[in-house]
């Protein structure tokens, strides 16, 4: 469950700075998740992602209501955060060609190509089994 | 069912594996590649009749090998990408130190004292301790200069050591592809080796850490391993060294018939080497000779307009061999103190030109910046490459670590599984793939409203 966030336009400004620290570290973490990029691990990752995004949406709705200033800090933090979203975007592009590339094998191998050259998409089959 | 039926359906699986190598090569290499025209893969199902001996599809034991290879060459240019970017980071951040960026120490710790001394010399034209201090200080940057010049010559002469090194173990694990693919060939008769494969992968991966290499399988069970996808490096059992050529300003490789590569190489830590000694490092050393031959022209070219002590035009304070290595050749002529030109013709014995030298200060001298901007700049740059390599190389490393994490969750799972797998991991990007492009937008808008 993403965690609740406060609203920030009543607090002061370094809480402002260190919201964007939490966010990005936030970030960091589905990196780390991401270097094991299950199906599993991408979905912790949302869970992650959507808390970095409530934090920023607080933040951004406190900057236009003028709460708590603007800390000198703020602007630095955001640029790490900008370059921590660029590397778990990395990380999430890169699991995904990964994924990609063997679904075009799986698929191509499992079902073919359609008419168009694409691989087919795998086809639920019944299946039996025998014991005795 | 029996061990034979097993085994036989084995078998009819290599034997397709045999004859759709081709095909399968193409699709594996290019799985990854968006837009590929696809070639038809016709695997046929085995009849299945369990009362008759017959076990049935052979498709999973195939798609372990396609999986394999297709895995494997995904690690490979993880590792080669992370080859490259580890190798510019080390070198890079060994070469910061030389660019100091708090204007105390090197050259431009040496620059502030001489622009300092000739703000002196503006408010005493015609003390001795304050001239000779204008002399003092330019031999100073200059030894500052040439001290600088020289270690980055030297870092030149260092990169292209590793070079050879790196060159040498190219052509050592080449040879080692080269002796397992001997064997691979004598065990392809006798069904294979699954030691010597799994050898053989260790070694191309290896490999791949050093140069960009790509593989190709061959029908009795050899790996072919070009450099750059076109020079070769193994072909069976012969291996094709390459070399490194210092002879030129530029390190070049070359290939066995002394053809110059230097072009193919993309990846690996061969291609960070070329980069950091064919690029990088060059254009800090013409930034730095562009430097030292402004600031020897222009000092040199307001002393001009001077007169001296005996009232006779201005001699030069610097000089240098030519544009080109004014950083390696800077040095202090001659000058004496009574003939520095610190006064303007009809004012002698004035500070009309020592103001000019003082005003070399801020005025903007190359590219819009002045002498000491202009050293910041670079000072700024060296550091925004170290800061960029060493991001890189972390990023790259840990897309490796998770091209590996990945080969060992795929091996050993069931095709029914596997297709599974995919779809979850499907459903899953698409809600974090939507959320990182919330952030990124968040991210934007955050930082405009800051501004």
């Amino acid at each position: 469950m993403p965690e609740k966030i406060l609203p920030l336009n009543t607090k002061p400004g370094s809480v402002l700075a260190e919201c964007v620290a939490e966010a990005r570290r936030d970030l960091a973490r589905v990196r780390r998740l991401l270097a094991q990029p299950t199906s599993a691990a991408v979905a912790d990752s949302a869970v992650l992602l959507e808390n970095a995004a409530n934090r920023l949406r607080d933040l951004e709705q406190g900057l236009r209501r003028g709460g708590g200033g603007r800390p000198p800090g703020l602007a630095r933090e955001l640029g790490e955060l900008r370059r921590e979203l660029a590397r778990a975007s990395e990380m999430l592009e890169s699991a995904a060609a990964l994924y990609l590339g063997w679904a075009r094998l799986l698929f191509a191998a499992a079902g073919g190509y359609t008419a168009r050259g694409e691989p087919a998409a795998p086809l639920a089959a019944g299946r039996f089994s025998v014991e005795g | 069912m029996s061990l034979f039926s097993t085994l036989l359906t084995s078998a009819n699986a290599l034997r397709v594996i045999d004859q759709q190598l081709a095909t399968t090569q193409n699709n594996v290499a290019n799985a990854g590649t968006p837009g590929y025209a696809k070639q038809r893969l016709s695997i046929n199902s085995l009849p299945f009749d369990p009362a008759g001996g017959l076990p049935g599809g052979v498709s999973a034991g195939e798609l372990e090998s396609y999986r394999d290879v297709y895995i494997e060459q995904t690690v490979r240019r993880r590792q080669q990408a992370w080859g490259a970017a580890q190798q510019q980071a080390s070198d890079l951040q060994r070469l910061e130190p030389l660019f100091d960026v708090t204007g105390e120490a090197g050259i431009p710790g040496a620059l502030n004292a001489l622009l300092q001394s000739f703000s002196s010399l503006s408010v005493t034209p015609n003390d001795t301790v304050a001239r000779q201090a204008v002399i003092d200080r330019a031999s100073d940057l200059s030894l500052r200069f040439v001290q600088d010049a020289t270690a980055l010559d030297s870092f030149k002469l260092d990169l292209d050591d590793q070079m050879r090194g790196v060159v040498d173990t190219i052509n050592q694990l080449a040879g080692d592809v080269r002796a397992l693919n001997a064997e691979v060939r004598q065990d392809s008769r006798s069904g294979g080796d699954p030691n010597v494969d799994a050898k053989l992968n260790a070694t191309l991966e290896e490999l791949s850490e050093y140069a960009d290499i790509t593989t190709l399988k061959q029908p009795d069970g050899s790996v072919t391993v070009l450099l750059g996808g076109q020079t070769p490096l193994v072909i069976g059992d012969r291996a094709f060294t390459v070399t490194a050529d210092f002879s030129g300003a530029n390190t070049a490789i070359r290939d066995s018939n002394g053809q110059d590569i230097t072009a193919q190489v993309g990846a690996g830590r061969l291609y960070g080497l070329l980069q950091t000694r064919n690029q990088v490092l060059p254009s800090y050393i013409t930034d730095l000779n562009r430097l030292a031959q402004t600031l020897a022209d222009r000092v040199n070219a307001v002393l001009a307009g001077g007169i001296d002590s005996a009232g006779n035009a201005g001699a030069p304070l610097f000089a240098y061999d030519t544009a080109a290595n004014a950083a390696f050749s800077l040095h202090v002529t001659g000058i004496t103190e009574p003939e520095l030109a610190a006064a303007l013709p009809g004012a002698p014995g004035g500070n009309g030109n020592a103001l000019k030298l003082a005003s070399l200060a801020e005025s903007p001298e190359i590219d819009g910046l002045s002498l000491t901007g202009f050293y910041g700049g670079l000072a700024g740059r060296v550091g925004q490459d170290v800061e960029r390599a060493s991001g890189d190389e972390q990023t790259r490393q840990q897309l490796l670590v998770q091209a590996r994490s990945l080969r060992d969750n795929l091996s050993g799972v069931s095709l029914d599984e596997e297709a599974a797998n995919v779809l979850a991991f499907q459903r899953a990007y698409q809600a974090s793939a939507q959320l990182v492009k919330v952030l990124d937008e968040l991210t934007e808008i955050t930082v405009n409203l800051l501004q």
